[in-house]
């Protein structure tokens, strides 16, 4: 044996290349716990180092019960391994030494996807003992069943995922004074809510938050977490409860770089954004199930005053119910605020309004966006106006823009693709919805001139008739037609 | 240039750029400053220090990790389990060669070099039986085979899927 193989730092370097979280396939994983699990037999100089790997990152608690000698034949034996504890005496508090045996080995801990955990055999831990005490990562998000949920609460987890809320995590910060990442994926509407708020306002150390809901009060307390960098609510599944837009006085959300929504309605989104400061907010998307036309008004209005967030590079808006107004939406305007914006997409169900100048003025106002996309709706009261000229004047302030999905008057042809000058090599997609186009060779002339880059125009043709088919569709044959032409000819040309 | 002595008392004459890809001797050069000074390196032999100066030659002007490199770039480099075609060819060594080299690597505090020999370590243990193992690092199994049965038995979610 080479005396390399007994000096333990390079030992643990070898064995990290075999470490199970590396892989990103459950046969990788598989092939690597197999090979710690031969390690940690090869001879005493590997054990400990290849036993800490094994049992750093466990699925389950079937591996742990495992060690319990009345159990292991029962699990591993058993042919319906699924509900192999029912009926199973709980573990003795002799077997809970067994049970405990390489728990201190292990950092990460997920709930198994196939079973439910038998926490009924653990009832002779006593309550509040730190049963893993090096415990990092805590995902039990599969499972309903979050009782004993205290055995996992170690004062080293730094990242907690639940599938529910738990009455036993309401002391969750005693016993975890770092925690970082918390994410919970429901709570029941009637109580669960308030113990919800009870555990988001006792983390100081937040720097991830993902949950069904907040209340007044435990948005005020993450406005004064300096480590809080992103929250994601998902309130769909919870019933509204409006918050008290009176007496709210939230601190600034210093840090806060990303903020996500899942709403039925954007009302406490509205509140919240009107009263308080997100000076370092870089993304906010939001994804509503229903959106009147006033409250969209509301919401672009709250989320454009320049106090609130002016960092902004990134804003997703997107809605699925509207209330049919034909009244078009001021939105671009009132973002034009946003000088960084590199992204925006909205997808609101109401029309947009965008003209020549209002496109120019926009691209004046984000030197850096490289996707722009204003989905209409298919039937618009008023149609579109932005023209060719109005575009491609748009164009030449943003050479960088690489996506763009506006409506656009594409019937009138009012620019001369011959005598303009502009060749946009950066836009890469080009969508145009339902704009209506007569003459799709002026059209596909222009495209090929001056897009180079553009091969075929996305549009929508939600009923596309075989005997009329949609013109958009003749412009990328068109396109088609000249890029094997312009080929051709440059093979076709003898080079010098 | 810098002049590195051996075990067995080898000269090299090396460029900077090329020996400052060892942290150990940077920081004694840094150390030392501008100076003629050969270096002795009393745990690496000349037949290895050869193969280590092809491969920081070879690496030449690549960014080094810097010594602040937080966890996440550590797990990266780590995650990164491939090894470059040239690296494959150049770790393509004797067992005892390759052993060898992995000690000087560590010696020497060169990062990547070390990476490179303990991922092909971790390789080559792939898959591989205790038995077999043994049989390819020529390990003596000190377990008695009852200690054995029983490690086995508590790993057992792990080898038997």
């Amino acid at each position: 044996m080479h005396q390399v193989l007994f000096i333990s730092e390079i030992l643990l370097e070898v064995f990290s290349h075999l470490n199970p979280i590396q892989s990103s396939s459950w046969h990788g994983k598989l092939l690597f716990w197999k090979s710690l699990a031969a390690l940690a037999r090869t001879c005493k100089a590997f054990h400990e180092p290849a036993m800490d790997l094994l049992w750093s990152h466990v699925y389950g608690l079937d591996p742990l019960l495992g060690c319990v000698p009345r159990l292991h034949p029962v699990i591993y034996r058993c042919d319906a391994k699924v509900s192999w504890s029912q009926g199973v005496e709980p573990l003795s508090a002799y077997e809970v030494h067994h049970f405990l045996r390489h728990a201190s080995r292990v950092r990460s801990l997920y709930s198994n996807v196939w079973t439910e955990e038998p926490f009924h055999l653990l009832t002779a831990i006593p309550t509040r003992v730190c049963v893993f005490p090096r415990l990092l990562l805590f995902d039990w998000s599969l499972l309903i069943n979050t009782s004993r949920i205290h055995l996992f609460l170690s004062s080293t987890l730094r990242h907690c995922a639940l599938s529910v809320v738990s009455s036993d995590m309401d002391s969750i910060a005693t016993y975890c004074p770092v925690l970082e990442i918390l994410s919970i994926k429901s709570a029941h509407p009637t109580d669960e809510l308030f113990v919800l708020s009870d555990i988001v306002r006792s983390c100081k150390q937040l720097v991830d938050l993902s949950c069904p809901s907040l209340d007044f009060a435990a948005w005020k307390h993450l406005s004064n977490v300096p480590t809080l960098l992103t929250v994601e609510i998902d309130e769909r599944r919870i019933l509204h409860r409006p918050m008290d837009a009176e007496n709210l006085h939230f601190a600034p959300f210093l840090n806060l770089t990303a903020l996500t929504f899942h709403v039925e309605t954007c009302g406490n989104v509205v509140t919240v954004l009107r009263h308080s400061q997100f000076p370092s907010l870089k993304e906010f998307k939001i994804y509503i199930n229903v959106l009147p036309w006033a409250e969209a008004e509301q919401l672009f209005c709250a989320l454009s005053l320049r106090k609130a967030c002016d960092a902004l590079e990134r804003i997703e808006i997107s809605s699925y119910d509207s209330d049919l107004s034909p009244k078009p939406l001021t939105v671009v305007r009132r973002f034009l605020c946003f000088q960084q914006l590199r992204i925006l997409r909205l997808a609101v169900n109401y029309p947009i309004y965008l003209d020549n100048d209002l496109l120019l003025e926009a691209m004046l106002s984000w030197p850096y966006i490289h996707s722009l996309e204003l989905e209409d709706p298919p039937f618009r009261a008023h149609p579109p106006t932005v023209t060719f000229r109005g575009l491609f004047a748009a164009l030449r302030l943003s050479p960088q823009l690489r996506g763009l999905l506006v409506s656009m008057d594409a019937m009138n042809i009012d620019i001369d693709s011959t005598t303009e000058s502009l060749e946009h090599t950066s836009l890469r997609t080009w969508s145009v919805l339902h704009s209506l186009i007569v003459d799709p060779e002026a059209v596909a002339q222009i495209i090929f001139l001056m897009l180079p880059c553009i091969n075929n125009v996305a549009y929508d043709d939600d009923y596309d008739d075989p005997e009329e088919p949609n013109l958009w569709r003749q412009v990328n044959s068109l396109l088609h037609e000249f890029a094997a032409h312009s080929r051709h000819n440059a093979r076709a040309t003898p080079t010098i | 240039m810098v002049l590195l002595v051996t075990s067995d008392n080898v000269q090299f004459q090396v460029d900077k750029e090329v020996v400052e890809r060892s942290v150990l001797i940077k920081n004694m050069l840094e150390d030392v400053g501008e100076s003629d000074q050969s270096i002795p390196l009393a745990n690496v032999s000349s037949s290895v220090l050869k193969k280590v100066i092809e491969y920081c030659e070879h690496h030449r002007g690549e960014p080094l990790p810097s010594a602040d490199a937080d966890q996440n770039q550590d797990e990266t480099r780590k995650r990164t389990t491939d090894i470059s075609e040239w690296d494959q060819k150049f770790i393509t060594v004797d067992q005892e060669m390759l052993f060898e080299i992995i000690l000087a690597a560590n010696y020497l505090d060169i990062k990547s070099l070390l990476d490179v020999g303990c991922k092909t370590v971790a390789n080559m243990i792939k898959g591989k039986t205790p038995e077999e193992i043994r049989r390819l690092f020529n390990i003596v199994n000190d377990f008695t085979p009852e200690e054995e049965a029983q490690i086995k038995k508590e790993n057992e979610w792990a080898e038997d899927r």
